[in-house]
C-alpha cells in the first residue's frame, strides 16, 4: 500500500470522524443540558436529511436556501417540539421511562418518515453530494469536494461549540453539572429556555451530520440506517462520558480512522475474511461496547432516590390462575373466529407476549434496563432449531430456554458493572453485534427462511395456539411466583437500593446474573414459538429495530402495557402486533398506525405504570375495591387476617376504628400527626 | 482486642483528602460515638467500614480478620451493618418486607425463620402500625426506625448508625437511647454518628471527634467535652449538655 493510499484514507477517515464529531456533540449538549440520552438523535438527523432531499431533489430549491429552511428553520423548530412535549415532562422521572420515552420518539419519527416519503420507494432516494463528485487532488491523490465540506463544517461546528460555551448562558448551564433545574433556576439561568436552545442545537448538529453523512452511505438515505448511525454518534460521546466535548471530538476521531483504515485493509486483500468484514461492519458497536467497559464508572451509588418509585403489583396466586384460564379460554375462542392473517397474528401476539413476559422480572422487578430482549429471542429460536432440527419438538423450548438463559448471564457478567442507561446502550451493543455476525452469517436466518417444525400432535393451527397461550400462563405463573418468593424481594430491593442490598449482605453479582438468565430464558422459549409458529423466521423477526416488529418496540409496548405487570405483557404484544395489522385491514388509518407505537410510547412520561395499571386503578375508583394486595404488594395478606381498610389500624390484635385511636392518642398526649398519620 | 478496629485509613476524592490516616475501634457490648460537624469524614467512614468505599492507604478489620477490600455484601455476612443518612429503605416496598428481605437473606446462612424475626423487629421498634404502608410514604423519623430494624435483621455484630435520631420526637428519641443501650448490653457493638449531642454524651462509652478528616480527639464523654480543641471546632461551649 503506498502513501498517497494511507494519506487518502487517513483524509476520508477524518472526515467520516468530523460527521461523527457533529452528531455527538449534539447528544452530548441535550444530555448534559437535560439529563437525557437522546435515542432518537438519529432520528431526527434522519428526518431534517429528508427534510432538505425533499426540498433540495423534489422541489428543486437552490441548494443554500434547502440548507437554510433544514437546518436553520426545520431542525430547531423540531428540536423546540421535543423539548416543549416531551422533554419538559421528565424531569424526575425513573430511568427507564426516560429511556422509553425517547425510544417512543425513534420508533414515532420512523414512523413519520414511512407516512411521508413513503417506505415504498425502494430503492431509497438518494442525496446527492455537494459539489456532486468533483475533486480536488491534494498530495497525489483525488479527494472529493463533498468530504472537504465535511471537515470544515466539523471544524466550523468545534470552533462554534466553544464560542457558545465560552460566552452565552446555555455554555454556563451545561458545564454546571445540572442535576437539579430548580437549582440552576435559583442562579439565574431559565432552565427551561435552557433546556429549549439545547434541544434546538442538538437538533440542528443530527440534522448537519444526517445531510453530510447520507450520501457517503452505501444505502444513502435509508431510513433505518441513518436512525442507527447514532450508534457511531453513542460510541464517540461515551468517549468523552457524556460530558467532555473535545474528548468526543478524540472519539470520533478513533472512530472514523479506525473504520477508514479498516477499509483500506479491505481493498488491499482481495477477498477479505469473513470474521473482518465482521468486525468491519460492526466496529462503532465495538467501540461502544468496550468503551462503556472501560470508562470509570460510578461505585454501587448511595443516593437517595429522588424519583417516585413505580408499583409493583402481588397479586394472589388464585387471581394468578384464575386469569391464565380465562386467558387459556378466551384466546381459544376468538382463535376460532379468526382465519388466515387475522389468526396469524394472534399467534403472533401470543409468542411477542413471552418475550415481552421477559422484562417483567429484569426490568419491572430489578429495574436493569436490557434493549436485548428480542434478540435473546432470535437466539433462543435458533439455537433450539439447530439443535433439535426442523422436524420440531417440545425439546425445542427447553433448549432455548437453557441457550438463551446461558447467554442471557454471560452478557450479564461484563454488564455488571453496568446499570441505568449505560446497562442499556451496553445491551444495545450486544444486540447490534449478534443481529449482525450471528443472525447474518447464517444464510437461511438472515434470509428469514429457517425452517421451524411442530411436533405432529400440535400440527394444528389452534391447537398451537392454544398451547403457546398455556406456555404463557405457565411462564406467567413462575413469574407470579417469584414475585411472591423471597427471591422477588431481592429484586425489588436492588432497584430500590443497591447500596443497601449490598450492606444487608445480598450478592448482587448472583442475582443480577441470575435474574438476565431467567428472563433471557423466558425470551428464548417466547422467539422458538414464534419461529414454530411461523414456519421460518429469520434475522428480520429479531432486529432491534428492522423489521416489522422490532426490538425497541418491544420494549417500548412492555413499558406500555406496564414493565411489571404480567398481564401488561400481553396488552403490550396485543398493541404490537394489532396496531400494523388493523393498518393493514383499513387502509385509511394506515398511516396513524404506522406512527402509533411511538405516540403511545411517548405519553409514558404521564403514566409510567403502563396502561394495566391504570386500568385496575380506574375500576378501583369506580367500585371501592381497597384490595391493597394487588396495588401495594403487602406480605400481611399471605395471611388469613380479615381486610384492614387504611384507616384502620391493629390494636391488640384487634382493628382499631379511627374514633378508638384518637382516644387513644388523646390519652397518651399525642396528635396523630406526631406518628406521620395525617388527621 | 476489639471488635472493629479501623487502622491509619486515607480517603482521597480528587485533591481533597476526606480521611487521614484515621484510627478507631469499637469494642462489643457498647456504644461509640463518631462526631464532628458536617463534612468532617464521618458518612466517609462508614462507607470504608461497609465497603462502599475503597481506601487509599489503611486496614479495617472485623474481629481481629483484616477485612479491606473484602466486598460489601461479605462484610455484612460477616456481621457489620449499618443505617444511611440519606434514607436508603426500600421505597416501594412495604416496612414489613424491608425487615423480611433482610433477615431471608440471613436465613440464607442459618436456618432463623425471618417471619418471626420481622414480627419481632417490628414489635421492637413499634413499627406494627405502619407494618403494611409502603416505606417511602413515612416520615422521615419513622423511616429510619425501619433502617435499623432491617439492619438488625441481618443479626449484625457490629451496627452502624448515621444519624438514626434525626427527625424522631423527643419521646421517640428517648425510646432509641434505650434501644441502644440494651442492645449494646446484649453484646453489640455500636458506632454512631449523630449531631444530638446529649444523645451521644448519654449513651457512648467511648467516642471519636473527626474534623476535616483527622481525628482531634478521642475518650470517654467526660473527657470529650472537657477537651479544649473539641470545644473549639464543634461543641462550642460545654454548657450544650448541662
Amino acid at each position: 500500500m503506498s502513501f498517497s493510499e494511507i494519506l487518502q484514507f487517513t483524509i476520508l477517515g477524518l472526515a467520516t470522524a468530523g460527521v461523527y464529531a457533529v452528531a455527538a456533540s449534539g447528544l452530548v449538549v441535550t444530555y448534559q443540558t437535560s439529563g437525557i440520552f437522546n435515542f432518537a438523535h438519529g432520528a431526527v438527523g434522519m428526518i431534517v436529511a429528508y427534510v432538505y432531499w425533499e426540498l433540495r431533489v423534489r422541489q428543486h430549491l437552490p441548494a443554500p436556501l434547502a440548507i437554510f429552511l433544514a437546518l436553520f428553520v426545520v431542525a430547531p423548530l423540531l428540536g423546540a417540539l421535543i423539548e416543549r412535549l416531551l422533554m419538559r415532562h421528565l424531569s424526575g422521572s425513573s430511568v427507564i421511562t426516560r429511556i422509553v420515552v425517547t425510544i417512543g420518539l425513534l420508533v414515532g419519527l420512523l414512523g413519520v418518515a414511512r407516512v411521508v416519503w413513503s417506505g415504498d420507494i425502494t430503492p431509497p432516494p438518494n442525496l446527492p453530494r455537494f459539489f456532486g463528485d468533483n475533486v480536488v487532488r491534494f498530495g497525489g491523490v483525488n479527494l472529493p469536494w463533498h468530504q472537504i465540506v465535511v471537515l470544515i463544517c466539523a471544524v466550523l461546528v468545534a470552533v462554534g461549540l466553544r464560542l457558545i460555551l465560552k460566552s452565552t448562558r446555555l455554555g454556563v448551564a451545561m458545564r454546571a453539572v445540572v442535576d437539579d433545574r430548580e437549582l440552576t433556576g435559583l442562579n439565574g439561568c431559565n432552565p427551561a429556555r435552557t433546556s429549549m436552545s439545547a434541544w434546538m442545537l442538538g437538533s440542528f448538529l443530527a440534522g448537519l451530520a444526517g445531510i453530510l453523512i447520507a450520501p457517503t452511505l452505501p444505502g444513502n438515505l435509508d431510513q433505518a440506517t441513518l436512525t442507527l448511525l447514532v450508534i457511531n454518534a453513542f460510541a464517540a460521546a461515551m468517549v468523552g462520558r457524556l460530558r467532555s466535548l473535545p474528548m468526543t471530538f478524540v472519539g470520533a476521531i478513533i472512530l472514523g480512522l479506525a473504520s477508514s483504515y479498516m477499509d483500506l485493509g479491505a481493498a488491499q486483500m482481495s477477498s477479505s475474511p469473513g470474521w473482518y468484514d465482521d468486525v468491519r461492519g460492526s466496529l462503532p458497536v465495538i467501540l461502544l461496547f468496550v468503551v462503556l467497559l472501560v470508562i470509570p464508572q460510578e461505585r454501587i451509588k448511595v443516593s437517595a432516590a429522588t424519583e417516585k418509585l413505580g408499583r409493583i403489583p402481588r397479586p394472589s396466586f388464585r387471581k394468578g390462575i384464575i386469569a391464565g384460564v380465562s386467558l387459556v379460554i378466551g384466546v381459544a375462542v376468538v382463535g376460532q373466529l379468526l382465519q388466515g392473517a387475522d389468526l396469524r397474528a394472534l399467534g403472533v401476539v401470543v409468542a411477542l407476549a413471552i418475550v415481552m413476559l421477559s422484562y417483567v422480572p429484569l426490568t419491572g422487578y430489578a429495574g436493569q434496563i436490557s434493549l436485548a430482549q428480542l434478540t435473546f429471542a432470535g437466539l433462543g429460536a435458533y439455537v433450539a432449531v439447530v439443535v433439535v432440527g426442523p422436524e420440531g419438538s417440545l425439546l425445542g423450548l427447553i433448549v432455548a430456554f437453557v441457550a438463551a438463559g446461558v447467554i442471557g448471564a454471560l452478557v450479564a457478567l461484563p454488564a455488571l458493572r453496568l446499570h441505568g442507561l449505560y446497562l442499556a446502550l451496553g445491551t444495545m451493543a450486544f444486540a447490534l453485534v449478534v443481529e449482525n455476525v450471528i443472525f447474518a452469517g447464517d444464510q437461511n436466518f438472515s434470509s428469514g427462511t429457517r425452517a421451524f417444525g411442530r411436533p405432529s400432535f400440535l400440527a394444528g393451527q389452534h391447537a398451537y395456539l392454544i398451547f403457546m397461550t398455556v406456555v404463557f400462563v405457565v411462564l406467567g405463573l413462575g413469574v407470579l411466583a417469584l414475585r411472591r418468593g423471597s427471591y422477588g424481594r431481592r429484586l425489588q430491593a436492588l432497584k430500590d437500593s443497591p447500596a443497601a442490598s449490598a450492606t444487608i449482605g445480598m450478592n448482587q453479582t448472583y442475582v443480577k446474573l441470575a435474574v438476565f438468565g431467567f428472563s433471557a430464558g423466558i425470551a428464548g422459549i417466547g422467539g422458538y414459538l414464534l419461529g414454530c409458529w411461523k414456519g421460518q423466521v429469520g434475522q428480520s423477526d429479531f432486529s432491534l429495530i428492522n423489521g416489522a416488529l422490532p426490538g425497541l418496540a418491544v420494549l417500548l409496548l412492555a413499558v406500555v402495557g406496564g414493565i411489571a405487570v404480567i398481564a401488561g405483557a400481553f396488552v403490550g404484544a396485543v398493541f404490537l402486533v394489532a396496531m400494523p395489522r388493523l393498518g393493514e385491514i383499513f387502509p385509511s388509518i394506515n398511516n396513524l398506525m404506522l406512527i402509533a407505537p411511538g405516540l403511545v410510547g411517548v405519553t409514558l412520561a404521564r403514566n409510567p405504570d403502563g396502561a394495566v395499571m391504570q386500568a385496575v386503578d380506574r375500576v378501583r375508583e369506580r367500585f371501592g375495591d381497597k384490595d391493597d394486595d394487588t396495588v401495594d404488594g403487602s406480605v400481611a395478606a399471605d395471611r388469613d387476617d380479615p381486610p384492614v381498610g387504611p384507616e384502620d389500624f391493629v390494636v391488640g390484635g384487634r382493628t382499631a376504628s379511627t374514633a378508638e385511636l384518637a382516644a387513644l392518642d388523646a390519652g397518651l398526649g399525642v396528635t396523630r400527626e406526631d406518628c406521620g398519620v395525617p388527621a | 482486642m476489639s471488635l472493629l478496629e479501623v487502622s491509619d485509613v486515607t480517603v482521597r476524592f480528587g485533591g481533597n483528602l476526606a480521611l487521614d490516616a484515621v484510627s478507631l475501634q469499637v469494642s462489643a457490648g457498647s456504644v461509640t460515638g463518631l462526631i464532628g460537624p458536617n463534612g468532617a469524614g464521618k458518612t466517609t467512614m462508614f462507607n470504608v467500614i461497609t465497603g462502599l468505599q475503597p481506601v487509599d492507604a489503611g486496614r479495617v478489620a472485623l474481629d481481629g480478620t483484616d477485612i479491606t477490600g473484602v466486598r460489601p455484601f461479605r462484610r455484612a455476612r460477616a456481621g457489620i451493618a449499618r443505617t444511611f443518612q440519606r434514607l436508603e429503605s426500600f421505597g416501594s416496598m412495604t416496612v414489613r418486607e424491608n425487615i423480611l428481605v433482610a433477615a431471608e437473606v440471613r436465613r440464607d446462612r442459618d436456618g432463623a425463620a425471618p417471619r418471626m424475626a420481622t414480627d419481632a423487629l417490628l414489635d421492637r421498634l413499634s413499627l406494627g402500625d405502619v407494618a403494611d404502608e409502603r416505606t417511602e410514604e413515612l416520615p422521615t423519623g419513622r423511616a429510619r426506625l425501619v433502617e435499623i430494624a432491617r439492619a438488625l435483621a441481618t443479626r449484625p455484630k457490629l451496627l452502624l448508625l448515621d444519624e438514626p435520631a434525626s427527625g424522631l420526637s423527643e419521646t421517640e428519641g428517648d425510646g432509641l437511647a434505650v434501644l441502644l443501650t440494651e442492645l449494646a448490653q446484649g453484646g453489640l457493638g455500636i458506632l454512631l454518628v449523630e449531631h444530638d449531642v446529649p444523645l451521644v454524651m448519654r449513651v457512648c462509652a467511648q467516642i471519636f471527634v473527626l474534623d476535616f478528616g483527622a481525628v482531634l480527639a478521642s475518650g470517654s464523654a467526660r473527657e470529650i467535652q472537657a477537651d479544649r480543641n473539641v470545644q473549639e471546632a464543634y461543641l462550642g461551649t460545654t454548657e450544650v449538655v448541662a
